[in-house]
């Protein structure tokens, strides 16, 4: 599974210095941060490192009030739900997007734009069709993605989702961006409903023969693996790691980037942990407990580990989100499975393996409070199980065609 | 011309098929149809002769009937010998006629109705059997769209026979089913929701493929899941449209394979069927393995 840098707030440098470090890598530039000459600058710079660049033009909620979205060229100015789909507004979008920041950004795939779903009904269907047509008229030589943003609600309900998959079945493009609402805006998802059904999902457009990539996303979908997804992406704040609609709306947004602590992701717990609890670990002789493997250990965090009290060391938040997306990355490239059956063992062992630690660390005062992976371990792993239930036979059988 | 309310004439009938043929005995007879065994008496082979009474609106799909049936070519779909369908003109009261190969034994009906559990091995040859004709089906983009026990001849081999393309569809022609209707054609019980709710886009050999799984599921149990406990259709619609087949317990299947291959297959989901039959014949050949 690839791992994309979906970016957000104040996320730049740090995506340049990832890039480098990798020697490529993928980013989504958001158009809710970045002005088009940003995005121009830093689609320049992360080429020149050898990486890709997509731009997810967030046109979900096209009635939002995030004022920066207005900014943009390809935004409309009036927003009319009926003139905007009928008078040519959708060519005028499209047309924008592709020559203004596709062509001009030399996009490396073309993100398509659609709307918010709540429930795919004909008119959703209608409106897709129409985007989709009016992308039709150009010739692009890149992959394109059509948007799935879909309802924490459509993807708790199981018939939802499959009239979703049977809806965009045909739909002409080589892969989908699915942008999932979590449930109650929960970091971790504590749903095997929402859990199962996403698999679900994904697995139903894996097997039209298409690409899936899963944007807003963290550690815990790891698990999208189990459907061979191809992508998962995350970036440094909660925004970039969990997708919730209330957050287009700056009335309803709280300050950007959200709460300001560092939080350790401990890859091996599925975990992350905020200082005072490294700092319990230290005192409990436990912090070794929390170095990451070398596997996914980019030096970020080094620091934390090298003989002093973590509160007494310089572990920022920067550090802190660099060694998250690194460990996030090396374990999405280390989820390669030969078979269905080696990627349900693999991922029982991932996750089981997270729950005893946390619990571990948990019982020795060495808390992560709501990004414990304890708290939804029974979730996840349960939804491995229902998804084999759904898909484990034809999955056994088109794993490698996947 | 001949009117089946009266009676067909039957002489009339014998005379235009190009060999010695005689007429032994009625053995089906169903709205605008009716079925005779008899004999081709220069070889003494046991045939069967079929009559249809065409209306302007049933003559195309009749046609496309016995051109699906001859176009399949599988051992255990009946052979049609002969048939009158390409020369008969459009209009109303035209009787098409047409000859097939003879196959005795009973219908899967008969065999679940007096022996509800059937072996598992005998399950699995059922299926394989249908995958291999719907093999064949996929490649002439045919399908059957009535695949029921009534439709299926077990012969004193044990062999399962698939018969009566009445409402098959060929998917390179135009639908004969208007678009604009509520129910596509179909037997509720065994027919998928994308068949029954007429969504023509999504209908492929994955709504027999949903047939099959829920005759496997039938043979197993002794009753149809998705029929068990309903009075009328409408309960049945809403049953297959809110209820996976159940993953059943069966003797023999300790890793729940077979079960999960009967599930795939009649899955209400289309999407979670396998996409095409080679695919549902790898898993069957994975479920073979399993039970030993």
């Amino acid at each position: 599974m690839d791992f994309y840098l979906q970016m957000g707030h104040g996320m730049k440098a740090m995506t340049l210095e990832l890039i480098k470090s990798w020697s490529g890598g993928t980013a989504i530039l958001s158009p809710r941060h970045m002005t088009l000459e940003q995005m121009t600058r830093a689609s320049s710079e992360i080429h020149d490192l050898g990486g890709r660049v997509f731009v997810d033009p967030q046109f979900y909620v096209p009635r939002t009030s995030e004022s920066k979205l207005h900014e943009h060229a390809f935004w409309p100015e009036q927003f009319s739900t009926f003139t905007f789909f009928t008078d040519g507004g959708i060519d005028n979008l499209v047309d924008c997007l592709i020559d203004d920041y596709f062509l001009a950004l030399n996009l490396d795939a073309f993100i398509i734009p659609s709307l918010l779903c709540s429930e795919p009904t004909t008119d959703w269907d209608a409106i897709n069709r129409v985007i989709l047509t009016s992308v039709s008229r150009r010739q692009l030589d890149t992959r394109r993605y059509f948007t799935l943003c879909l309802t924490a609600d459509l993807i708790k309900d199981e018939q939802k989702v499959h009239d979703l998959i049977e809806v965009v079945e045909d739909y002409p493009v080589d892969g989908f961006y699915i942008i999932p609402e979590h449930p109650s805006d929960q970091y971790l998802i504590e749903d095997v409903q929402w859990l199962t059904n996403l698999l679900d999902l994904v697995a139903g457009l894996k097997v039209l023969g298409k690409e899936v990539i899963v944007g807003y996303s963290n550690h815990q979908l790891l698990l999208l693996s189990l459907a061979k997804t191809d992508g998962l992406c995350a970036g440094s704040w909660l925004k970039t790691r969990v997708f919730p609609t209330a957050d287009f709306d700056e009335k309803e947004r709280d300050n950007e980037g959200g709460r300001k602590t560092t939080w350790y992701y401990c890859p091996q717990a599925l975990s992350e942990y905020q200082i005072p609890f490294l700092t319990n670990a230290y005192h409990s002789g436990l912090l070794d407990t929390l170095k990451p493997p070398a596997t996914f250990d980019g030096g970020y965090a080094s620091i934390l580990f090298q003989g002093a009290s973590p509160d007494t060391v310089y572990f920022r938040e920067r550090e802190a989100f660099q060694h998250y997306l690194h460990s996030l990355k090396k374990q999405c490239e280390d989820l390669h499975f030969q078979s269905f059956d080696e990627a349900k063992t693999g991922l029982k062992l991932l996750f089981e393996t997270a729950n005893d630690l946390s619990v571990y660390l948990r019982d020795q005062g060495v808390r992560g409070k709501y990004r414990e992976f304890s708290n939804v371990a029974d979730d996840t792993l349960a939804s491995i199980d229902a998804f084999d239930g759904r898909r484990g036979l034809i999955y056994q059988v088109q794993w490698k065609t996947l | 011309m001949t009117d089946l309310s009266h009676g067909p004439d039957l002489e009339q009938i014998t005379s235009e098929i190009p060999f010695p043929f005689k007429i032994t005995d009625l053995i089906g007879k169903g709205g605008q149809k009716l079925v005779f065994s008899g004999l081709r008496t220069d070889t003494q082979e046991p045939l069967v002769l079929k009559i249809i009474k065409t209306t302007s609106d049933s003559r195309e799909r009749t046609i496309r009937e016995i051109r699906a049936a001859s176009i399949v070519n599988h051992a255990q779909i009946p052979e049609v010998v002969c048939s009158n369908a390409e020369e008969i003109p459009a209009g109303e009261n035209q009787i098409v006629w047409v000859v097939e190969q003879y196959v005795p034994g009973e219908s899967l009906r008969t065999v679940i109705d007096r022996k509800p559990n059937i072996e598992v091995a005998q399950v699995v040859y059922f299926i394989d059997t249908m995958l291999d004709i719907l093999l064949e089906c996929e490649k002439c983009n045919i399908i059957h769209r009535d695949i029921k026990p009534e439709n299926i001849i077990v012969d004193p081999a044990g062999q399962y026979w698939l018969i009566d393309f009445g409402i098959s569809r060929h998917l390179d022609l135009e639908s004969l089913t208007q678009s604009q209707s509520p129910f596509g054609p179909c037997t509720i019980g065994y027919s998928a929701g994308e068949q029954f709710r007429n969504r023509k886009r999504e209908i492929d050999i994955r709504a027999d493929l949903f047939s099959v799984g829920v005759i496997a599921a039938e043979m197993i149990c002794g009753y149809n899941p998705y029929t068990k406990n309903t009075q009328d259709i409408l309960q049945v619609i809403k049953q297959i449209e809110s209820q996976p087949l159940p993953v059943l317990r069966i003797d023999g299947d300790e890793r729940f394979f077979l079960a999960r291959l009967i599930k795939s297959l009649g899955d209400n989901r289309i999407s979670r069927r396998p996409r095409s039959v080679p695919e549902a014949k790898e898993i069957l050949e994975l479920v073979k393995k399993s039970l030993g």
